[in-house]
């Protein structure tokens, strides 16, 4: 889809007069607090408490030291007490300091985040008015932690429908995936009541990044006749090199280090050469596999003679244009491991419960140039006609999901009659 | 109400299951009541309900987002849990008045784990429990979250986030318990797989126990021993025990492979267990001794919903055929055929002599259960709430109260 332009990102600038305007003219419930019709003026006064940046300034020692005991919240329950002991003091903070509490979601582990949306909540509570000025300012200032900045969101437009409309649609390149979620399914919505604008789903295919949203997007461009390369769009693998099978009866090899990954392990820049002996002493070589599968699924079942209790090992080569941080997300209802340059990145021993894009997210350090991937797909012998499948698909993205293509990776355009998923339970 | 008079509540609905005292304003502080059996004998809920003229809907309220569990309900405050928003990732509790529907207070938080599940379940598949003062809510995602009865958070703890392998992407939906000191929940799955004792007031570890790697849905049961002692029943396909819920420390174990889906229920003395492809009736006896299997009979199978008893009966809800038997000696009474049910999910609850059974479709047929030994149960009345209801509902203050997929709807007189 060459010659697409991002959208313009307008600030939001005149939210405060939407805000205002919505306040004057609604009266509602929100967390149990009731806002009565206001004055706008009164609400949004410069000078009053709840100006732009007073917040931050009010920040005492002793809510800071507080919100620092929060945040030190660990895995099995580590310094609970001291949290405790915190959020009693934090509750009882009033509106003007709301700002200074999510902007303490910065950094701050995601069990702590949680402790700190608990706060926020009672403050919001207990008040009855909201810092919306400051607010706004928060959440119009992206470098802001998304889960605070999509938690003010929901704050400021749940009970407002139409200033969450005229927000959202400002919103599609949000660096909050939940807000930009949001605005894609808006914006999608509106481009399918209307008359078929191929050029407008084209630049929502470049923004969206959850999996569901490229899908429909796509969809909606095939159906207009336009050819998109969906796969290239999630950053699926395609081609592959397998090899098996290997013994996994009584599903004991998943820790089994068989003959490639012995040899991957030791040169992992290299494919394991050769020939080895796979389940029942049988000998294996490497075999090429790939698939045309918009969602990257490939079957190994099909060209493994729907063996069971067998092990097969995917292979291949990522040609990366720079060095880059990247997720490595696998769908696979099949035990499994992955190793990115020997370095083992997932190992989930978890048979037939279910399956989905991005079910298994490992993180990795791409070298610019040849990097390796090795994939163990593990099957058993369960009978339960659900339990059959035996396939894998893996997609390359940055953390929001926007793909890393390998260097060169040709564009393969898919019309709508040549289009398929892959099949899984 | 004053937490003076929600302890007082929570205790008369403890007492309703030994020393079988009726109170109708009792609270119903956990998934299927006290003790796992969801009978209310006094209370009078209506025999026909919902429908287009929404007939004996006191109100209904929305919630942002679905769920599968059912409600829990303190004093005047009815609180349930729900998921929605981006992969199910907004957890919110919402507690409502009992007396309008109205919405008290809600509060969000972000779920840690993995919100996988079928598409027919949702993250907020688990139901809350509360001990009189907080509620405890969990979810598929191994979130659980300890709020006070004004929505102020006590504690957090993100079990997934402690034990990464801790997960099921089918969904899992073991709810909460309250027992002692301890909130206690099992996490059972192939990858971290425990059951886990919690100290109500701070959250910390009590004990962790090593369980079975597999898929257990099945939910842990306070049950009350005699001398007022409280204990946890835990169950898998290896075997049933009882724990001391503060130190997780095994009173007893019997090696009865049990059913991942219903779970035990405690009558009086007993204790109803959903085995191998039936039902096994224990004698607990004074809850120290290994217990007496009284019978075990596979045509009593309890299906998806748990067992139930009133009145010496046994009651199972077989797919669609509800099938009975005596408590004592297993023997099989009358079978009742619910026409056209489709799949049932939530276990039926009782109130007085009617039998309440949600079809997954939000269809609810009640049931006449008979006087005498001899009769028939005969369904009264097939009520269309036309929303998906999965979570097994609470009976309080002569009032129904369900959750379906988006509402929460309070069904009284």
């Amino acid at each position: 889809m060459g010659g697409l332009r991002f959208p313009a990102f307008q600030p939001l600038v005149h939210l405060s007069e939407m805000v205002q305007r919505s306040y004057a003219a609604t009266r509602f419930q929100m967390f149990g607090v009731a806002f009565g019709v206001m004055a706008s003026a009164s609400l949004l006064n410069p000078g009053s408490v709840f100006a732009q940046g007073a917040t931050e300034k009010g920040a005492n020692p002793q809510t800071q030291a507080a919100l620092a005991a929060v945040r030190s919240v660990q895995i099995n329950g580590g310094n609970h007490a001291e949290a405790q002991a915190a959020v009693k003091k934090l509750n009882t903070l009033d509106a003007s300091q709301l700002v200074t509490v999510l902007k303490a979601f910065d950094g701050a582990n995601p069990l702590a985040k949680n402790w700190l949306m608990g706060v926020a909540g009672a403050i919001v509570r207990q008040s009855d008015r909201l810092p919306n000025e400051a607010l706004i300012s928060f959440l119009n200032d992206k470098a802001n932690d998304s889960d605070a900045r999509y938690w003010t969101f929901e704050l400021l437009t749940q009970n407002d429908a139409a200033l969450r409309k005229q927000w959202l649609a400002q919103m599609t390149e949000d660096p909050s995936l939940d807000i930009r979620y949001l605005a894609v399914a808006q914006k999608l919505e509106q481009l399918d009541a209307a008359a078929v604008d191929v050029a407008a789903y084209g630049q929502l295919l470049e923004v969206a990044r959850h999996p569901d949203q490229l899908k429909a997007i796509t969809a909606k461009l095939r159906d207009a006749g336009e050819g998109v390369d969906l796969a290239r769009q999630y950053g699926f693998v395609m081609n592959w090199q397998l090899i098996g099978p290997f013994d996994n009866r009584e599903e004991k090899g998943f820790d089994v280090v068989y003959g490639p990954e012995k040899d991957y392990l030791a040169k992992p820049q290299e494919k394991p050469a050769g020939l080895y002996s796979g389940k029942e002493d049988l000998g294996c070589t490497w075999k090429d596999a790939s698939t045309t599968a918009d969602d990257g699924l490939l079957d190994v079942a099909a060209l493994y003679n729907k063996e069971k209790g067998a092990i097969v090992y995917a292979y291949t080569e990522f040609n990366a244009e720079e060095s880059v941080a990247a997720d490595i997300r696998l769908g696979c209802i099949n035990a499994n491991k992955v190793w990115v340059n020997g370095k083992e990145i997932a190992s989930n021993k978890i048979y037939h419960a279910s399956s989905s894009i991005d079910q298994y997210v490992g993180k990795t350090e791409l070298k610019k140039g040849l990097n390796t991937i090795l994939i163990k797909v593990c099957q058993n012998e369960q009978t339960q006609a659900w339990a059959q499948d035996f396939s894998f698909q893996l997609r390359v993205c940055d953390a929001t999901g926007k793909a890393i293509l390998a260097a060169g990776r040709p564009v393969v355009p898919v019309k709508k009659t040549e289009s398929k998923d892959g099949e899984q339970k | 109400m004053s937490i003076v008079k929600n302890k007082l509540a929570l205790a008369l609905a403890l007492a309703t299951t030994v020393l079988n005292v009726s109170d109708v304003s009792a609270d119903w502080p956990a998934f299927r009541g006290v003790g796992g059996n969801a009978v209310v004998p006094d209370a009078k809920l209506p025999t026909e309900f919902g429908g287009e003229a929404n007939k004996a809907v006191a109100w209904k309220t929305k919630l942002p987002g679905r769920s599968v569990g059912g409600p829990v309900v303190v004093g005047n405050k009815v609180i349930t849990n729900s998921a929605g928003g981006v992969d199910a990732k907004r957890l919110t509790v919402s507690c409502l008045d009992t007396t309008s529907g109205k919405l008290l207070w809600e509060q969000a938080f972000r779920a840690t784990g993995r919100t996988f599940y079928y598409p027919t379940s949702s993250n907020a598949a688990p139901s809350p429990c509360t001990d009189g003062e907080r509620v405890f809510t969990f979810y598929s995602s191994n979130d659980l979250i300890c709020l006070d009865l004004d929505g102020n958070l006590v504690w957090y703890r993100g079990l997934a986030y402690d034990f990464p392998k801790a997960g099921n992407d089918i969904g899992m939906s073991s709810s909460p318990t309250v027992a002692g000191g301890a909130v206690v929940v099992q996490v059972e799955c192939q990858g971290d797989s425990f059951a886990m004792g919690l100290d109500r007031l701070t959250g910390k570890t009590l004990w962790k126990m090593e369980r079975p790697n597999e898929a257990n849905w099945a939910s842990p049961v306070t049950v009350q021993l005699p001398g007022g002692k409280d204990a946890v029943v835990l169950q898998s396909s290896q075997s049933v025990m009882l724990v001391e819920p503060n130190s997780g420390e095994k009173i007893w174990e019997l090696e009865v492979g049990c059913q991942s889906i219903p779970s035990c229920t405690q009558v009086g003395s007993n204790l109803l267990v959903p085995s191998g492809k039936g039902l096994t009736v224990l004698d607990l006896g004074d809850g120290a001794g290994t217990p007496k299997s009284l019978w075990t009979n596979n045509k009593v199978n309890p299906g998806s919903g748990s067992a139930l008893a009133r009145d010496g009966v046994v009651y199972a809800l077989n797919g669609s055929v509800l099938v009975t038997a005596d408590l004592l000696s297993g023997e099989e009474g009358w079978k009742l055929r619910l026409p056209d049910a489709g799949q049932l999910w939530a276990t039926p609850v009782i109130a007085g002599d009617l039998l309440y059974a949600f079809t997954q479709d939000g269809d609810c047929f009640v049931v006449k259960l008979p006087s005498a030994k001899d009769g028939k149960g005969e369904v009264v009345s097939r009520n269309t709430l036309g929303e998906a209801v999965y979570g097994t509902p609470a009976i309080s203050g002569n009032a129904l109260y369900v959750r379906s997929y988006d509402y929460l709807w309070k069904i009284s007189n």
